[in-house]
């Protein structure tokens, strides 16, 4: 065996994994589009979200960002359905109809034939209702990671090493970046293992002692280092974030702290995640240990062909229908009979529930009512919330060529429906009291502030008033705003009279506050 | 010799037993049943020795939940054919037995090799699932004695090929696929709606079928018994000879 040839089947199998992209070429459908740069693309789509911290992406969300390509690449504009048959199409391509690829090939250096199997994309979870989520395999992040050069075990410290030097240099967006991307790999080296996990639990004889302990060891090994360097860059990122405090900020350096709280606190989020995988790691020893006298049992066991034994047998037979009932039985959850109780009558009852439309023999809280409370709560707050964001659009719009205005400049620009549609809503005048009620509004979001106000029930207009900003963060020139009440009163159209409120740009108070929060 | 056994024992016992009875399985973490029944052996012996036969159940262990099945003719916890017929929403027999042959199908799209230790695939499209019965069944419908086996027997594979014949491949004027029945695909994912609700697949966009991690379990703990697969497959071969 010639010596350039040593390791040849591995390396086989990582240009394995290629093929299935080139293999989209020779489809028969959409020939007008290049397939392999779209399969690619679509690859690339899962993987950005997978780096937002996503649990997965489906159908649609693939749909709606091959239309939105095509679009821009080709200026053809396909419609949501079509957009939808095209993610169906690569999608089914990129996991070969449910199957794993197979990739056969001649090894050169044994002169054996071997073959792997692999796939790109695998199915993340499933929801209620037929929603399945999508990820990477770790063939398919291997794959894309090999389009820039990163080997698997290394990635993560690679990653730290990066991210070390993006802090360093002040480069704080790229350092988010970098940080997010390690949160893809700790959560990828959780999968690592729930696979290994499910290969026990499948079939313990695939897993000798000596590769488990090799694992583990492995395992132990990259976790200790990585741990002691997530240790060492949380205190960077400390440093660095004290620096910061101890003076005063210049507009660009506002920008970077701000930017520098976001990355500490992604930042805990991967070493919480990486924590975990430390601890569930040990707790995989003990669940070995019962796999494998799981498998003494199942060394007894007989292997079943469904097709060929089953719905061959039944083909050639044509047993009558019991016996299919049976067959299929022991895969059913088993019936439940419920038996009534006279005594039941003399139970305690819900009074006065007669016109609330509740069901006969229903005393306890009903799961699906409860759930479409649920919904119907969660719609009305949407609603709410979709009111208020017009609301602040309306109010601050003249803010932006102005210095100071009031209420009824900023009614002024609104279209002779909007204005009709805003007064007739009981929620404007509330809306416009919490304004004034606030006093100052800074137009500086500070992220260490910021992180404390959530998204609430009731009372939202602090959160939507940040994500305000967040879009127009070319507002944070101007400091701050203030609203203010004046002796003048405002007829409006409808006969209501409201307080023709005064807005002024003025400075960020000292020391920088904001508007009042929910805290966590 | 009569067997002693503890009344703390004969507890433990019932409540795993009343648990898995009403949800099914057992996993981890669900009350410390699962730890109770894998460390203490005179439960376990309980459940296996006297609970099982009785109830006529079997309890498939897994290293990570317990689940309970329902023997082939169980009378207290199992379905009949009228039943399960109101459960499907089939009108007569013969709809019912293009059911079972639909989930027998569905299962050989996933375990239709010799290895019980991964599934073959990991979803299948309801047209593809649609032809592998289509085919299967023309080969039925080509069988010189098919009209001698339709006679012998009122309601049997040979009458359910009819039905599944004279049934469209796909209905393009429905709104709700799986709330009809008047075509192939409908048809199949009527079935695959009960087996969504057994929690044994799961159906994306009405085009996609997914087995979940239970159903694999069960095949793999139920039909790779040497004992109980050569019981069913005793049942199907009784017929031919």
């Amino acid at each position: 065996m010639h010596e350039a040839l040593a390791g040849f089947g591995d390396r086989m199998r990582s240009l394995a994994v290629f093929y299935p992209v080139f293999n989209l070429q020779q489809a028969r459908k959409y020939p007008e589009y290049d397939r392999v740069a779209l399969g690619f693309g679509v690859l690339l789509f899962i993987l950005e979200s997978m780096l937002l911290g996503r649990s997965g992406c489906e159908h649609r969300d693939v749909g709606r960002f091959l239309r939105q390509v095509v679009e821009e690449t080709y200026g053809h504009r396909l419609t949501e359905e079509e957009g939808l048959e095209m993610a169906y199409f690569f999608l089914d391509a990129l996991r070969n109809d449910g199957h794993p690829f197979e990739f056969p090939f001649r090894d050169l250096e044994t002169g054996v034939d071997a073959a792997c199997k692999f796939t790109l994309v695998e199915t993340a979870s499933y929801e209620i209702h037929g929603k399945v989520l999508f990820r990477l395999s770790s063939e398919g992040l291997d794959l894309l990671f090999k389009t820039k050069e990163i080997y698997k075990e290394l990635r993560i410290t690679i990653l730290q090493l990066l991210f070390r030097q993006q802090v360093e240099k002040g480069v704080f967006q790229e350092a988010l970046r970098t940080v997010d991307n390690m949160l893809v790999q700790v959560r990828e080296l959780h999968e690592d293992i729930r696979r290994l996990r499910q290969r026990i639990l499948r079939n313990v004889g695939q897993i000798t002692v000596a590769d488990y302990v090799a694992l583990v060891e492995r395992v132990h090994e990259q976790f200790k280092r990585e741990k002691e360097t997530f240790f060492f860059l949380r205190g960077l990122l400390e440093e660095t974030q004290k620096a910061y405090r101890q003076r005063s900020l210049t507009d660009n350096e506002r920008q970077s702290f701000d930017l520098l709280v976001q990355v500490a606190g992604r930042l805990d989020l991967v070493i919480n995640e990486h924590n975990s995988l430390f601890s569930r790691q040990l707790d995989l020893s003990s669940f070995l240990e019962e796999a494998m006298l799981e498998s003494l049992a199942h060394t007894f066991r007989t292997r079943v062909n469904f097709e060929r034994e089953f719905v061959d047998g039944v083909l050639a037979n044509t047993p009558d229908l019991d016996v299919l009932r049976q067959i299929l039985h022991p895969l059913w959850v088993c019936r439940k009979n419920k038996y009534f109780n006279v005594m039941k009558a003399l139970d305690s009852q819900f009074v006065g529930m007669e016109n609330e439309g509740m069901a006969e023999g229903q005393v306890g809280p009903d799961v699906t009512e409860m759930e479409r409370q649920a919904e119907r709560d969660r719609l009305l707050k949407e609603q709410r919330d979709a009111r208020y964001r017009r609301y602040i659009e309306t109010c601050f719009r003249p803010l932006w060529e102005r210095e100071a205005y009031a209420l009824k400049d900023a009614l002024d620009l609104l279209a002779p429906e909007e204005y009709a549609l805003l007064i007739g809503e009981a929620e404007f005048y509330p809306f416009l009291v919490q304004l004034h009620q606030m006093g100052v509004w800074p137009l500086v979001v500070e992220e260490e502030v910021a992180a404390k106000i959530i998204d609430s029930e009731g009372g939202n207009l602090p959160y939507l008033f940040v994500q305000y900003l967040r879009r127009h963060p070319e507002l944070r020139d101007k400091k701050a705003v203030e609203v203010m009440a004046s002796r003048e009163e405002l007829a409006l159209a409808n006969g209501y009279r409201v307080t023709n409120y005064r807005f002024r740009i003025t400075e960020l108070p000292a020391p920088p506050g904001a508007p009042a929060a929910q805290e966590v | 010799m009569q067997e002693v056994y503890k009344a703390e024992s004969v507890e433990q016992a019932l409540k795993i037993f009343l648990e898995l009875v009403k949800k099914g399985e057992i996993p981890a973490g669900s009350d410390d049943l699962l730890r109770v029944y894998k460390t203490d052996p005179e439960v376990q012996g309980l459940l296996t020795n006297v609970f099982e036969p009785l109830a006529e159940v079997k309890i498939l262990e897994t290293p990570d939940r317990l689940f309970l099945s329902p023997n082939t003719d169980n009378k207290v916890f199992g379905y009949t054919n009228e039943q399960l017929r109101q459960r499907l929403k089939f009108d007569n027999n013969r709809e019912l037995y293009m059911g079972y042959f639909v989930m027998l199908s569905l299962l050989a799209m996933f375990y239709g090799s010799e290895t019980m230790e991964e599934a073959t695939r990991t979803y299948v499209t309801v047209s593809t699932l649609e032809e592998f019965i289509t085919g299967k069944l023309e080969g039925l419908a080509a069988r010189e004695d098919l009209r001698d086996l339709e006679k012998e027997l009122e309601y049997n594979l040979v009458s359910s090929v009819e039905l599944w014949r004279d049934l469209p491949e796909y209905d393009q004027t429905l709104v709700r696929l799986r709330g009809s029945k008047n075509n192939r695909v409908s048809f199949i994912l009527k079935v695959c709606a009960f087996l969504q609700e057994e929690g044994l697949v799961v159906v994306a966009h009405d085009r996609e079928i997914y087995v979940t991690e239970k159903l694999h379990q069960m095949v793999r703990k139920y039909y790779s018994d040497g004992g109980r697969k050569e019981q069913l497959l005793g049942l199907i071969r009784k017929r031919g000879e």
